[in-house]
């Protein structure tokens, strides 16, 4: 069988590896891309777009109902349905992953549907159905992704017990829905089941909501979760689920450890995710690894030389635009090297430049220095916030729940981070985001006129309150 | 068939050349092997001869313009002909700064433009327009379409630009064309981000000596703190830290430390003045006595006495008054003169007062706070005529040597250049010069006289084009008119020119003239 010869081999069409595929092709290489599943990955197909459309939908029937009422209708839910609203979510997944296609085409990038094998450094068996095929690549590029991670006790079954991609394909809503994980996707899906009416409880083992997340940003979203009748154990042991017929028995210990149990129609595991390189031939390779997870270097290259990885794999931050970064950079630098073209501005993608967000309401987004982070590590900082609820815009659309926070440096004024929660968090990060990579300082950003009303004048005014003089509060 | 007529290669070694006149008028016929213009290039005036008979239709490349071999420099063609669509595809470079001027435009439109504008080669330069900030562009990989499309939309302008602005400068004396300037705001700092310029403000470091890694050279926080690492543990004079001295039988190996961020300045200012500007000396010995009488004259009524710098300054401004033509600066491309403040002229005399406590040579300047507008970046080196005379003089201090500048000389008196050299040097000594008292002098003046130098040479101090060495006043047995011999005050003068700006005879004209008028300084109010 004769190998087909290529530049640049990506494994994996998700965020990570269609990006470095485009990328790559951008900069002359002949590029193709494997792929066993939908290009797109989870992000498109099973994750971030199809859970937005959701989110969008949840809102909209939430706020809808509350403002009707507000308003003296008398809102009759009979006849409700979530398949049209799930359907919707499919749609915009489906079309999504057919732009990609679309763009991999426009590009020149070869899609090559099957299952791959790193057969050597340069060399990848693909079974495809109609049979194997063999590719030679000068650079190949791993973006294999992760699945949800099992726990034991917590087996996936998909009808009782289920994964965020059961939740996600689900075509109807359980009554009361158990939710293992108030990470950003268990949050996410507690916001969404609560707005359409189920009854929801959430259990994390950390003792705060949205661990990861700034703790007052956390302790905002659980006083709004709880507003709306979420249920929430933090600091509570979960031990094991039993599916009990229609039902499924969820059984907990509390954070005073005392046991209890739950009773619920379904039960969402989301305690993370697990990387997917099981068979692609690493170990042959004896490419270096730690918990699964794939160990990077300059320009994220494997410790085998012109093997490279981003994306969920690798121990950056498992985020979609984290991983379509780093495919780039991985793409600039294998142009450089066979092609001469220039050479990526960033060597490895800048992890404390990396937002993060969660979409739920109120929605959260984050990135650099955290103020525990700052404190533990003993970096010299300083913190100013600003509530939503002296900002006119947030106030005139009842969204006066949220803040902005910012890290900085309390000499150089330099922006260390940043978190929000409130109304548009995940949009108006970027604000402080640019500042912040451009080293422009709090000064500066304070400086920016910003138009009113605007719920982007929330970081103006922090940045203002960093220098003591913020106007409305 | 209407064509381009592009610069070609009139000797082995041109790259560019320099189009000094046109032989010819747009719409004139002319045969194979008539004159068309005269070329200017790395070694002569050539002509440039037509290759084949036709008549010129547009002149592309203006007299006192330069091209790349290659670049188109004219249209030729029958008369009457429509050459409108040779012109698509004219204009500037991609990934020049044209380029980088003209905001991105959607990649659509380019790949509708493709076409036309591939089947016109695509001028290697930008006609007339000089791209400013070159170095900055970055270059970056796009889809070969757009380059090719970029100028074609652009070619009206840039053709307009070119025959629509004739050489209007103010020229020098002896009537060279100067290049024209671009015109841009001088650059108060190097691309850099914010936070670096307040870190770098705070740690008292000269952003312009930091090399930038950022984006496009863009000076960032990292690089300001690696800077400052490599500042610490600066020891200006070996032995004088806490160290325990070794026996000194063993003190073998060299001391090895930091310079301080002012001996690097002066390593780099003189460095690369020394090695780009090709320097040239004069020497002249004048008799100092009717300048001492003067001094002493006007001495005698005052509580506080003129210096002798002062009467120096003031004869040194008249003669450039008079000589506008070394009051001048070779800008090169590139050449961190427009940037980087530093020292100039340390006399190659240097060994006979080597000690670092007493350098008594020149200082400190650079063009970014020029009185006159300066070029913040250019293409092309261009001779910039300054319009004011600021005269720069070298003090020692013991870290190292600054030259503060009095600027327009020529309209002061000399008391008043006194009073300020005295407090400029005040400031100095105490280190609280600010930039633009020590930066952008288009003259220097350097005295190694009161260290008992007899004479000696020092180098040029950019943004200036010539510096004067002034020796020790010593007592000489000097043949009179009469061939009778007599002992007499004498001065020797040394003039540092930059070649490139400054011919042999032009500076010897300057400093038999400056000569003269200290000699005899009645002559310098007539």
């Amino acid at each position: 069988m004769e190998a087909k010869q290529y530049d640049f081999v990506v494994i994996g069409a998700g965020p990570g590896g269609y990006v470095a595929a485009i990328r790559a092709a951008q900069l002359g290489l002949a590029t193709a891309v494997v792929e066993k599943n939908l290009v797109g990955g989870v992000c498109l197909n099973i994750g971030c777009i199809p859970s937005k459309s959701l989110i969008h939908s949840a809102r909209l029937f939430a706020e809808g109902k509350k403002l009707l009422e507000k308003c003296g209708a008398k809102v009759d839910l009979g006849g409700f349905d979530y398949a049209p609203a799930w359907r919707a979510s499919r749609l915009a997944a489906e079309r999504l992953s057919k732009g990609v296609n679309y763009l991999l085409k426009k590009n020149g990038v070869e899609l090559i549907q099957g299952t791959a094998t790193l057969s050597g450094a340069n060399s990848i068996d693909v079974e495809t159905a109609n049979g194997p095929l063999q590719l030679k690549a000068k650079a190949v590029l791993l973006a294999t992704g992760s699945r949800p991670r099992l726990i034991p006790g917590f087996e996936f079954d998909e009808k009782r017990i289920l994964s965020s991609t059961g939740m996600l394909m689900s075509e109807t809503l359980p009554k009361r829905l158990f939710i293992l994980g108030a990470g950003a996707i268990g949050m996410e899906f507690a916001y969404v089941m609560n707005a359409f009416g189920v009854e929801v409880t959430v259990a994390e083992l950390l003792p705060r909501v949205l661990p990861l997340e700034d703790e007052e940003a956390s302790k905002i979203v659980e006083k709004e979760f709880r507003a709306r009748g979420v249920a929430i154990y933090t600091g509570a042991k979960a031990s094991g689920a039993e599916v009990a017929g229609d039902h499924v028995v969820i059984h907990l210990s509390d954070a005073q450890g005392s046991p209890l149990e739950i009773e619920a129609d379904a039960a969402l595991v989301s305690v993370g995710r697990t990387t997917d390189i099981d068979g692609l031939g690493l170990e042959k390779l004896g490419m270096r690894t730690e918990r699964g997870y794939i160990i990077t270097g300059e320009y994220h290259e494997t410790s085998c030389a012109g093997i490279y990885a981003v994306g969920d794999i690798t121990t950056y931050p498992q985020l979609a635009h984290a991983a379509s970064k780093a495919g780039e950079i991985v793409a600039e630098r294998v142009a450089h090297l066979l092609k001469g073209t220039p050479n990526p501005r960033d060597h490895v993608l800048d992890r404390l430049h990396v937002p993060s967000a969660v979409y739920c309401e109120p929605e959260v987004a984050s990135f650099g220095l955290s103020e525990a982070s700052a404190k533990e590590k003993a970096i010299p900082h300083a913190v100013a916030r600003f509530p939503y609820r002296g900002n006119g815009r947030a106030v005139a659309e009842e969204a006066a729940e949220g803040q902005v926070k910012i890290v900085f440096d309390p000499d150089t004024k330099a922006i260390l981070g940043a978190s929000i929660v409130g109304e548009s968090a995940a949009d108006t990060i970027h604000e402080i985001l640019l500042a912040s990579k451009a080293e422009l300082t709090v000064e500066d950003v304070a400086e920016l006129v910003h138009a009113h009303p605007t719920v982007s004048e929330t970081i103006m005014e922090a940045s203002k309150a960093a220098l003591g003089h913020a106007i409305h509060i | 068939m209407a064509e381009l007529l592009r610069m070609i290669a009139l000797s082995p070694t041109m790259s560019e050349g320099r189009i000094s006149k046109w032989k010819i008028n747009e719409g004139t016929e002319f045969s194979s092997g008539d004159v068309l213009c005269e070329v200017e290039t790395d070694k002569a005036s050539m002509d440039y001869e037509a290759p084949q008979s036709a008549s010129l239709l547009k002149i592309l490349l203006q007299a006192g313009e330069t091209a790349n071999v290659g670049d188109p420099i004219a249209v030729i063609g029958q008369k009457g002909e429509d050459y409108a669509p040779l012109l698509k595809g004219v204009g500037p470079e991609e990934g020049s700064a044209g380029r980088a001027q003209e905001p991105e435009r959607p990649a659509e439109d380019a790949k509708q433009e493709a076409p036309s504008a591939a089947t016109q080669p695509v001028a290697a330069k930008p006609v007339g327009k000089q791209p400013i900030e070159a170095g900055e562009s970055q270059r970056s990989p796009k889809s070969a379409a757009e380059p090719a499309a970029q100028p074609a939309q652009r070619s009206p302008t840039p053709i307009a630009e070119a025959t629509a602005q004739p050489l209007q400068q103010p020229a020098a004396k002896d009537a060279k064309s100067l290049p024209r300037k671009t015109p841009q705001a001088p650059a108060r700092f190097p691309p850099s981000s914010p936070l670096a310029r307040k870190l770098a403000l705070e740690k008292g470091i000269d952003i312009r000596l930091v090399p930038g890694s950022g984006p496009g050279g863009r000076v960032i926080e990292h690089d300001i703190l690696e800077f400052e690492k490599g500042m610490k543990g600066t020891v200006l004079f070996p032995g004088a830290g806490t160290a325990e001295p070794a026996p000194s039988e063993l003190r073998r190996e060299p001391a090895i430390t930091q310079p301080s961020m002012k001996r690097l300045v002066i390593a780099r200012r003189l460095s690369e003045s020394f090695f780009t500007a090709p320097h040239y000396y004069l020497k002249k010995k004048i008799r100092a006595e009717a300048l001492l009488a003067l001094r002493a004259t006007a001495n005698a009524a005052r509580p506080t006495k003129l210096s002798f710098n002062a009467f120096l300054v003031k004869i040194v401004a008249e003669a450039l008054v008079r000589h506008p033509e070394i009051n001048v600066y070779w800008r090169t491309p590139g050449a961190t003169g427009a940037g980087i403040a530093g020292v100039g002229a340390a006399g190659a005399a240097a060994p006979g007062a080597a000690k670092e406590t007493a350098v008594g040579t020149t200082a400190v300047s650079s063009s970014t706070v020029a009185s006159s507008s300066t070029v913040a970046s250019v293409s092309h080196p261009v001779l910039e005529q300054r319009h004011s005379i600021d005269i720069g003089l070298a003090v020692a201090l013991s870290d190292g040597l600054i030259t503060p500048v009095v600027r327009d000389c020529n309209l002061k008196s000399v008391s008043e250049i006194d009073a300020e050299l005295v407090q400029l040097i005040e400031k100095a000594r105490a280190g609280r010069l600010a930039p633009e008292e020590y930066e952008g002098a288009g003259f220097t003046i350097s005295s190694l006289g009161s260290f008992g130098i007899d004479e000696f040479t020092a180098i040029i101090n950019p943004p200036g084009s010539a510096i004067l060495a002034v020796g020790a006043i010593v007592k000489e047995p000097v043949v009179d008119e009469g061939d009778t011999i007599s002992v007499a005050q004498t001065i020797s003068l040394t003039l540092g020119c930059d070649h490139r700006s400054i011919d042999g005879a032009v500076g010897a004209v300057f400093l038999a003239d400056l000569a003269m008028m200290l000699e005899n300084p009645a002559m310098a109010l007539v």
